[in-house]
């Protein structure tokens, strides 16, 4: 086509030569061929001008050097311009064509960059190891017409991670080709001199730290892969798909650090809650057991009766303890499971205020529930834990005398539960993050005995309930409101009670 | 019960525990012979004992499963399992299959006498029933069905008399939710229905029905009325 078209071009310009030649004589007819020549080499570069030139030479002979329409010359000069002619016309179109050639590099240069740029943002914005792998894939196959395959190490060896197409197995002579390309860090398989046998070209893939993969490519031609021109952008695709590649699998590597340090920090959290907490009542059980034993005949009946208090309540504390330890163990490993069943709050309040009896007499308690509260879909033994949790909490942190507040009313279509103390408060900075595993409220150098999981727990249990937890500060004056709220079930038959 | 002294069977894998049993029930009188494992606590129903303590978790024989054998064995001696805090389920089936009543280890020694005066007195009571239960200021005439409390006559609806009536008549035992459906309704009636005829029953005989003293929640498990006087 380019052809034809430079043949046609050749012809308007002996048709301009035509209009040209009566009016300026033939010294400038050669110049309207030379224009022809020029405007072809631009456009369709070196073969076409050449056609052009050898065409444009001859008409310029045939129709305007003497003899006419003959291919003889009859006079020598014009023997000399006829050969001038020729030599200039080559001559424009090889610089004229070149001239071209440079242009299209540089718009396709300029097209590569484009797509190199909008490869690297689509990159950037790539979070995951999947998706860098996939972009990398498509990108390289859509800009280079091939195949490709993408492996990252596995246990030392390589495996494939992404295709485009997608490809999830290669044969044994590919993988070999591959992996020899990652440890040799040098091409391997089809056209290289390594495994030459295999399907695909397989290159390393690198960064400034190291290898971290391997490339396969392929199509369906025969002949050089990649060819010259495709081996720059090649190149480039694969370093920034390295880099995109490394920059993912830092990332991924810091996660794993930062959940090593926070589940080390969590561990060493534990650790130091248990020596303190399982130590200390541990401590006074085994000094009080053992003054009894040695010191018996020195004591008054009275210090007698204080030592053995003590053993008891030292060692109630050690079992609640250890209870919240092993609940909390449940709600991590996932075995709480409520088994719920509809329940009266009040009763469950009433058997959680008995069981906590003992932590209470310190205390005066409240209880102001109101009237007719819907029953409410409870795992009661769950909740009774939930309750004296939080009765446990209000008798430590609010001193002695002071009253605990328990009220209970409907709000729209939920029951509200509040326990309410007389303490200090909870510092309003640390609302939320009394709920996180061993966290206590700490006054100074001085942490309250307990394990920090109480609240948790509590926690932990009413959200299996589908309820929620929330603490906050007393408005009328100091102390903690810790709030329960939990979703009353939908309407069930009312039970016939009259029997 | 000084005379004829009452034969308590322990059977726990802890030697402490043996230990601090047979300290304690001696005091009290109670004769106490022990077996560390399910096998040798078998071969000793042979003593007769009156009571058995049986821990649920013995290195030989699966807890319920040595209750089931002890009871094909002997159908009314009294049991009390020792069992852990969180495991409200075994507790259950452990009622279920026949024992009088359980004890979440740790236990003080004050609980554990408690229970085993309410079993061993359950047993008395079934040979020759008490027409009268009476415990604090409850006061229930099982014969002419008439229920005080203080000087106060309490009117109850009949299904709140039978439900006040078979906890009486086993005043102190823990009673579980499916045993207390199967005597008042049957054994498919959701608890429910056993949770508001408890509301009821306490809003009429208790003082304070939120932190009632009489009938007292076994969270998880059932209901026990306060032992007698």
């Amino acid at each position: 086509m380019p052809y034809v078209k430079s043949l046609l071009i050749a012809a308007l310009g002996l048709g301009a030569a035509e209009l040209v030649h009566p009016h300026f004589g033939v010294e400038n007819v050669d110049l309207v061929f030379l224009t022809a020549v020029v405007v072809v080499a631009v456009r369709y570069g070196l073969w076409p001008s050449l056609l052009t030139s050898v065409a444009a030479s001859l008409c310029y002979n045939f129709f305007f050097l003497p003899p006419f329409y003959t291919f003889t010359i009859a006079d020598p000069t014009n023997i000399a311009a006829f050969f001038f002619f020729m030599l200039i016309a080559l001559l424009v179109s090889n610089v004229a064509a070149r001239v071209r050639v440079q242009a299209d590099t540089a718009i396709s240069r300029v097209r590569m960059t484009e797509q190199l740029y909008a490869f690297s943002r689509k990159l950037a914005g790539t979070a995951t190891l999947d998706d860098v792998l996939w972009a990398t894939a498509y990108q390289i196959a859509l800009m280079l017409k091939v195949r490709v395959v993408l492996l990252l190490p596995e246990a030392g060896l390589l495996e494939v991670k992404a295709g485009y197409p997608p490809e999830d197995q290669l044969d044994d002579a590919d993988l070999a080709a591959a992996n020899w390309a990652w440890s040799n860090d040098r091409p391997a398989g089809r056209g290289s001199d390594t495994l030459p046998g295999a399907k695909r070209l397989f290159l390393p893939m690198r960064t400034g730290r190291g290898l971290i993969g391997a490339i396969g490519i392929d199509n369906d031609k025969t002949g050089p892969l990649p060819t010259p021109d495709q081996r720059r952008l090649l190149d480039a695709l694969v370093d920034q798909g390295a880099l995109a590649i490394e920059r993912v699998l830092l990332v991924e590597d810091m996660d794993k650090v930062k959940r090593t340090v926070e589940s080390e920090r969590l561990r060493s959290a534990l650790l130091t809650s248990i020596s303190h907490d399982l130590k200390t009542p541990l401590a006074s059980v085994l000094g009080a057991a053992s003054t009894l034993r040695d010191l018996a005949g020195n004591l008054t009946d009275a210090q007698k009766h204080d030592l053995i208090a003590t053993v008891i309540d030292e060692s109630e504390r050690l079992n609640r303890f250890i209870a919240n330890l092993l609940d909390m163990t449940k709600l991590e490993s996932g075995a709480i499971v409520p088994n719920t069943a509809r329940h009266d709050v009040g009763e469950i309040i009433g058997s959680a205020l008995r069981r906590a009896g003992k932590i209470l007499v310190r205390h005066k308690v409240s209880l102001d529930l109101a009237a007719d509260l819907p029953m409410l879909e409870l795992d009661a033994v769950l909740f009774e834990q939930v309750l004296f949790n939080l009765f446990d909490n209000a008798a430590k942190y609010a001193p002695p005398d002071t009253t605990i507040w328990i009220r209970g009313w409907q709000d729209r279509d939920a029951i509200v539960l509040q326990v309410m103390d007389e303490g200090s408060g909870i510092p309003p900075t640390e609302l939320e993050s009394i709920f996180d595993k061993f966290y206590r409220v700490q006054k100074g150098d001085h942490v309250r005995p307990g394990t920090g999981l109480g609240l948790a727990i509590s926690r932990g249990f009413v959200e299996a309930m589908h309820g929620t937890i929330s603490a906050a500060n007393r408005t009328d004056r100091s102390g903690a409101v810790l709030t329960i709220r939990l979703p009353i079930p939908a309407a069930t038959a009312a039970l016939d009670t009259a029997a | 019960m000084n005379a004829i002294p009452i034969k308590v069977l322990v059977i726990d894998d802890e030697p402490p525990i043996r230990k601090l049993l047979r300290m304690g029930l001696s005091t009290q009188g109670y004769e106490i012979i022990e077996a560390s494992n399910g096998k040798a606590g078998l071969e000793m129903l042979t003593q007769g004992p009156a009571l058995i303590i049986l821990d649920l978790g013995l290195p030989d024989i699966q807890g319920h499963d040595l209750l089931r054998m002890i009871r094909a064995r002997n159908e009314s001696v009294p049991i009390v399992v020792l069992s852990s805090r969180g495991d409200e389920a075994g507790k259950v089936q452990a009622l279920d299959l026949g024992a009088d009543d359980y004890l979440t280890k740790p236990f003080g020694m004050d609980e554990l006498l408690a229970r085993l005066r309410a079993a061993l007195r359950h047993q008395l009571q079934v040979q020759g029933e008490r027409p009268v239960f009476r415990t604090g200021d409850l006061w229930v005439d099982l014969v002419r069905r008439i229920v005080k409390v203080g000087d106060r006559e309490v009117k109850l609806s009949p299904k709140e008399y039978d439900l006040l009536r078979v906890l009486a008549q086993h005043a102190g035992k823990v009673l579980t939710h499916r045993f207390l459906l199967k005597e008042l309704w049957d054994e498919h009636t959701d608890a429910q229905y056993l949770r508001v005829y408890v509301r009821q029953l306490r809003q009429k005989i208790e003082a304070d029905p939120e932190r009632p003293q009489f009938v007292l929640t076994e969270t998880g498990i059932g209901y026990r009325l306060r032992a007698a006087d």
